[in-house]
């Protein structure tokens, strides 16, 4: 299975900033499990930038294990799933959540 | 029994089920919910309560917001209206009393409790929700569930059920005066004036403050109420799927409905012919859809909602049938509209 570190440091090539035109945001990646760390993503302009820790204020975080989030994004499990399960959670407004999940090139498994 | 079953007191199946579930000591099925073999879904009683608990501020927005279209205000102190509201009331709270009595939910007794110390959301509604809510919890860690929670949580779902169709009661009898009074047009006429505020009005109401308050912010919770919380009052199937093109076409299928149900009487019980009430409750619940499902669709679909067959409004029909459409789409401007509407700004 992908590290988490090499999962988050994809995102900015799995972003899609056509379908993030005017949404510019802190998300932070707090998480547990196999490989507990925190990771700060930046979208702003129309580009995804990851810092490893917290280095901002989130407006939107993404609480969970570490081997979830690889899930989603290695495209194992959808993200809905993940958060239907309640094996992730994303506090923050309703809208950045539903939003977030539809910002990224997921490969189709 | 005053008002059909199937109809209006499915509650009465689920609570009966939620006391089964307490006598067999399976206290996590009993708050959680469970998937039931015939198809059919037991929500649990912390979706039941907050489903029950949003659904009563709903009714009170529809009743509001149609005299308001009416510009009929002061028919809130309508003494005619309200005897009838009284009256259609009191037939709903003996069926409860019934049901709960052959079902072996609770004594019946309990009813008349609940009804002296009055069918109102109480002020503090949330805080005793989130309350026992916490203590449901920690007891299920250990797997119990003290008796005061449990039955609490009854208490809870019984007002709240009266208390909803009260004022979907009322709703119904305003309904019904605007049409004895002005005429079948005149009813259209309010609905249509407000359907687009209710629009917004009602996904305020749930998502941004009822919802919320009764525990259900985060995505996953407001998913699962999404997905079994209709439950509580419905018999739900789901449709075939189908792909047009790029689209990709849903139906949702309910085989009853509360509100045609009490709207069915109350069109019986005031004189007018059936289905004469049925525009009052369709177009709301249309645009009640199309908003939740702007909010809930991600930003890579642009969705669109129609009902297209009513039980309140079609006389050939055998239960409703509402139809999802999604085209993929670059929808963030939809997401950030929505999000400025319903939950303000974000920045």
């Amino acid at each position: 299975m992908a590290r988490i570190q090499e999962v988050i440091e994809s995102l900015p090539s799995l972003f899609r900033p056509e379908k993030a035109k005017g949404w510019n945001r802190v998300i932070l990646f707090d998480l547990g499990g196999e490989e507990p760390s925190k990771w700060t993503l930046t979208i702003e302009n129309g580009t995804a930038k990851v810092e490893e820790g917290q280095t901002k204020p989130p407006k939107l975080t993404i609480l969970g294990n570490s081997e979830y989030v690889v899930q989603m994004f290695t495209g194992e499990t959808p993200p809905m799933k993940l958060v239907n399960a309640k094996l992730l959670k994303m506090q923050g407004p309703m809208m950045d959540a539903i939003a977030f999940s539809g910002l990224w090139n997921i490969p189709k498994k | 029994m005053y008002y059909d079953e199937f109809h209006n007191h499915k509650w009465a199946r689920n609570l009966k089920y939620a006391r089964e579930l307490l006598n067999q000591k399976r206290f996590s099925a009993f708050y959680h919910g469970e998937d039931l073999a015939d198809g059919d879904v037991y929500p649990g009683m912390r979706v039941m309560a907050a489903y029950w608990t949003s659904v009563e501020h709903e009714m009170k927005l529809r009743r509001i917001t149609l005299l308001r279209g009416a510009g009929h205000l002061e028919w809130e102190q309508d003494p005619e209206l309200l005897a009838q509201v009284e009256s259609f009331h009191a037939r709903y709270i003996d069926d409860m009393r019934a049901l709960v009595a052959r079902d072996g939910s609770v004594a019946p007794e309990r009813i008349d409790r609940l009804q002296v110390a009055g069918w109102e959301t109480p002020a503090d509604w949330a805080e005793v929700m989130r309350a026992r809510q916490a203590a449901s919890l920690e007891a299920l860690e250990n797997d119990l569930l003290p008796a005061d929670v449990a039955e609490g949580w009854f208490d809870s779902c019984l007002r709240s059920v009266a208390n909803y169709n009260r004022y979907l009661i009322w709703g119904g009898v305003n309904a019904a005066a605007l049409v004895r009074r002005e005429g079948p047009d005149a009813l259209r006429k309010a609905v249509d004036a407000m359907a687009e505020s209710f629009m917004w009005e009602i996904s305020k109401e749930f998502f941004a403050t009822v919802l919320p308050a009764a525990g259900f912010e985060d995505i996953g919770d407001l998913m699962e109420l999404g997905l079994r919380g209709m439950y509580a009052d419905q018999y739900y199937t789901k449709g075939e799927d189908r792909e047009v093109g790029e689209k990709t076409i849903r139906t949702s299928i309910l085989k009853n409905c509360e509100l045609a149900g009490i709207y069915r009487r109350v069109e019986q019980w005031t004189g007018l012919p059936p289905f004469s009430l049925g525009y009052g409750i369709c177009r709301f619940d249309e645009v009640h859809g199309q908003a939740t499902m702007m909010i809930t669709m991600p930003p890579m679909v642009s969705p669109d909602y129609r009902l297209l067959k009513s039980l309140a409004m079609h006389p050939d029909a055998t239960q409703c049938v509402f139809e999802l459409t999604t085209t993929p789409a670059d929808d963030m401007e939809r997401i950030l509209m929505v999000q400025e509407k319903v939950f303000g700004s974000v920045d």
